[in-house]
């Protein structure tokens, strides 16, 4: 039994799910970005219909296609469906990939997925066929990396020329920024590596065929993908956020984003690459021509004092500017209800105590700790200790503290732009302490007339918050823009 | 004249319209305080709740019994049971609906034991209806007939029956502009002396409870006809299926024939018409060469079958467009007049292929959010309005029916014009 399924039916409502469906829509949203690639949704036509909205970014697609299984194929199976759907396609589409990504009936009915492939083929289906079907694992983006995975395993072979120099980025769109690593890119071709391919967007079958081709992928979160083409394409893997926090000291070991991020990211890039020297030389270079900017701003903010959200990994912008622009967290908030559908407890003491250490190692003192708090008792605390500002990430509400005359910055829309780089890192940092140093708070926000305490409201935030990020992304996320790096 | 599936022909499918779950859903969803529990997996409450909540942020009424593959092998019954428990306790709704998905369907879960169990063991007295059969079966249509039946099991017996009042059956309150439309509608019928009974969906479940006291149900657009039919075998309530109130001339057979049923003279319903006319000719003033702009335009409409007709009808009639075809995403009720006044090739349930096509020809597009992405490659405004319209909102208290109505068209058509329609 797994617990975070068990525990769904009691924390109703469980609205982020509404961003982190099942299988098909994360399969969908990986098929959308491959270019040249036809998804054949296996399932009846009213799944198809509104697994057309995309929930990751609202992309709504033009094609659905499908198999229409009705409840006589329930009972006698779709396989013939399947396969001539496959040879229809194709013949209609000439795509060079087609995905069968596969609905709760076929699984169930337990359709030969495999068999209907070879039938396909033997009908003149000649470009390779992906197979998304039954999913075995329970991580909340399991579509995604199902996908991935069957990518890799049927799609990639493993590299007969490996260039010991080349490079793969990967980033989703929704995991903050998506393609925003213009910069990256750059740093990595100014040591004198290259640079693979970039996905995951706008790809096309042969990019994805040539994946295997680089030494090294970076990617944005280690994920049970990126653990699977560590072991089965024996690539070496860097991710910019290490979700696994076990054994750390410091929660700063495993996050290379952010000015000092980007310069140990380098450092492990080159080693990886046995280049070391090289991207050594880039990072001290980059760093010494940056350094002014960076210090210009540690000069502003430095005497600011945070309240900060905890952390399970340094994403929030609030947190790296403790790091790069000495500001001080003197109260450190920690909202754990929905932590203990997924804790114990005990592991969310080592959490707590990670979380105040890393704090104690960078300021030289442990800031004062909030445990749940209500929204009063963090403007009466913050009031107490003097805070500039409290930074909210997904589990707080801003609008509760400025009502109250207190300054909220509400981070994850700005982590959003938030990746490996310098140029980046300071662009971020200096729309950060535009907010922080603002003398003009907002005064009346509308938002502040919704009730908060009722009874439908209570857990509306994180909903919220969710729902605010795919808004952003719709207007925000554009096509990297070129930047003289 | 309906044109044969080509994707029949082709050997795939690329759907026009939500399943029976999802017209289930709307209707459930539609009732006031109705907590919908979906007994499925995750996709499909995840879908089901974004094509709600892009529209609505604040409705929270839709709920996830947790169901996770492991389920299929041993059941997911102890989830729904914590589900409705849950439910029951944190929000004390009017009604719980609960809707099963293709996988509890193929399963076979007992869902009338678990609800049993519910109110003997855990003390539930919230109202509990419940859908059984998942999507495979039937369609759109069908799915929102058979969950107005279920709902009908809360109608009591009337202790008598309030003249000059009508159910008002078939709005869908989630469809584009339609709580707008429901309070034109509600505003026009007061205005002509008739009180409005019950409005289902849209009402909550007091409505539901006193469907038995009207004296006229009134299928607005033909959906909902099931329930019209089982109110007038178990009550003798008399309905009529009447066309939706877009444009001048469909709001006055709108009219016409609820009052005619109820014996108010007509011309007291074109009074009532009369009385907006200034109103409509001032704003035309304004809007003069636009509209002049859009004759003969060709339209494309994809839509319901009840708000395309009268779509239909009145860009023909009223602003000069010519339809050449009108694509529907369901087949309209048997009882519904389908005859449109001038000629267009009506299509029902055509393939996406036969849609885009159409839009090809044509120079505006009257359709839903779906329809989005093909449009805009093709540099074709698409004017929304059909289920689901997820990118745009309507906060403001303009109708699109009723001559009001007639306004916030001309709005909403040249503003989208406007805005998609500038070629680069």
């Amino acid at each position: 039994m797994n617990v975070v399924y068990d525990l769904m039916s009691i924390v109703i409502p469980f609205h982020r799910q509404t961003g982190i469906p099942g299988k098909v829509a994360g399969a969908l949203f990986v098929a959308r970005n491959i270019v040249d690639c036809i998804p054949v949704l296996h399932m009846p036509a009213g799944c198809a219909y509104h697994r057309r909205l995309i929930p990751f970014n609202l992309a709504i697609l033009p094609h659905a296609i499908c198999t229409n299984l009705t409840e006589t194929d329930a009972v006698f199976g779709g396989e013939e469906k399947l396969i001539d759907a496959l040879v229809a396609v194709y013949k209609w589409y000439h795509p060079a990939m087609i995905m069968i990504i596969t609905g709760c009936t076929p699984d169930i009915v337990g359709d030969d997925i495999g068999e209907c492939v070879e039938s396909a083929r033997k009908r003149g289906v000649e470009c390779p066929i992906i197979v998304v079907s039954n999913v075995k694992f329970y991580s909340l983006s399991r579509g995604i990396n199902a996908a991935l995975i069957a990518l890799t395993e049927n799609l990639m072979e493993k590299a007969e020329c490996r260039h010991d120099r080349y490079v793969n980025i990967f980033s989703l769109s929704f995991h903050g920024g998506g393609l925003n690593v213009k910069e990256l890119e750059s740093l990595i071709k100014e040591a004198g590596a290259a640079i693979n391919h970039v996905y995951l967007y706008h790809n096309t079958t042969k990019d994805l065929k040539e994946f295997p081709k680089a030494k090294l992928l970076i990617a944005d979160y280690s994920t049970q993908w990126t653990n699977f083409v560590k072991d089965h394409l024996k690539m070496d893997v860097i991710a910019l956020h290490n979700l696994r926090v076990s054994g750390l000291k410091n929660l700063f070991d495993c996050c290379l984003v952010g000015f000092s991020g980007t310069s140990r990211l380098l450092l492990e890039i080159g080693k990886a690459l046995n280049m070391e020297g090289e991207f050594e030389a880039i990072a001290r270079k980059k760093e010494a021509l940056l350094r002014n900017k960076l210090e210009k701003l540690r000069r502003k903010l430095s005497n600011m004092k945070l309240a900060l959200p905890m952390q399970l990994y340094v994403g929030d912008v609030g947190w790296l500017a403790l790091r790069d622009l000495g500001v001080k967290c003197d109260l450190l908030i920690m909202h754990t209800k929905s932590l203990e559908v997924e804790y114990y407890e005990s592991e969310l003491k080592k959490l707590i105590d990670l979380n105040l250490k890393t704090i104690e190692e960078v300021q030289g003192y442990q800031p004062e700790l909030l445990i749940n708090p209500s929204p009063e008792e963090v403007v009466s605390k913050s009031k107490r200790l003097g805070i500039d500002a409290v930074v909210c990430g997904y589990r707080e509400n801003p609008v509760r503290y400025a009502a109250q005359g207190i300054k909220a910055i509400y981070t994850p829309l700005l982590n959003f732009s938030l990746k490996a780089g310098y140029v980046t890192a300071l662009n971020v940092y200096e729309k950060f302490a535009a907010i922080l140093t603002s003398s003009n708070p907002c005064s009346k926000p509308l938002l502040s007339l919704l009730d908060y305490e009722g009874e439908f409201r209570r857990d509306l935030s994180s909903f919220w918050s969710d729902m605010c990020k795919f808004f952003y992304e719709v207007y925000h996320v554009k096509e990297p823009l070129e930047q003289n790096y | 004249m309906q044109v044969p599936n080509v994707d029949a022909l082709l050997g795939f499918y690329d759907p026009i319209a939500g399943c029976r779950v999802l017209g289930a859903f709307r209707a459930f969803h539609g009732i006031k305080r109705c907590f919908t529990i979906i007994h499925a997996m995750t996709g499909c409450h995840s879908g089901f709740m974004l094509l709600r909540l892009l529209q609505d942020n604040s409705d929270v009424k839709v709920l996830y019994c947790g169901m996770h593959q492991d389920d299929l092998i041993y059941g997911a019954e102890h989830r729904l049971l914590k589900a409705i428990v849950e439910a029951h306790r944190m929000f004390h709704p009017d009604i719980l609906a609960v809707i099963e998905g293709n996988a509890s369907s193929l399963i076979g879960d007992d869902l009338e034991g678990v609800v049993q169990k519910c109110q003997e063991r855990y003390h539930v007295k919230t109202p509990i209806v419940i859908l059984k059969g998942g999507g495979h079966l039937h369609d759109h249509k069908a799915g929102f007939e058979e969950a107005l039946l279920a709902l009908s099991q809360l109608v009591r017996r009337p202790k008598s029956q309030s003249p000059r009042s009508v159910n008002i059956v078939g709005v869908k309150p989630d469809d584009f502009r339609a709580n707008q439309d429901l309070r034109e509608i509600r505003r026009l019928l007061r205005s002509l002396g008739i009180r409005v009974n019950a409005v289902i969906p849209g009402g909550g479940l007091n409505d539901i409870k006193r469907l038995s006291s009207a004296v006229l149900t009134v299928v607005v657009g033909g959906d909902g006809v099931e329930l019209a039919k089982h109110l007038e075998r178990e009550y003798g309530i008399p309905w009529i299926i009447t066309p939706y109130p877009y444009g001048v001339g469909e709001t006055q057979r709108f009219l016409n024939a609820i009052a005619g049923e109820l014996g108010i003279p007509r011309e007291k319903a074109d009074q009532l018409i009369e009385e907006d006319m200034p109103m409509l000719r001032e704003e035309v003033k304004r809007v003069q060469f636009y509209l002049k702009a859009l004759m003969h335009a060709p339209a494309f409409i994809l839509g319901d079958p009840g708000r395309s007709f009268a779509l239909a009808n009145m860009l023909h009639h009223e602003f000069m467009m010519e339809i050449p075809t009108l694509a529907l995403q369901y087949a309209p009720a048997k009882e519904m007049p389908q005859e449109l006044s001038y000629s267009s090739t009506i299509k029902i349930k055509p393939s996406r292929e036969e849609i885009y096509g159409d839009i090809a020809k044509t120079s505006v597009a009257f359709a839903s959010s779906f329809e989005r992405e093909y449009c805009r490659g093709m540099n074709i405004p698409l004017v929304r309005f059909a289920y689901p319209v997820v990118d745009f909102i309507s906060l403001t208290t303009a109708p699109l029916v009723g001559v009001r109505g007639v306004v916030t068209w001309i709005e909403h058509i040249v503003n989208t014009i406007l805005l998609e329609g500038v070629k680069p």
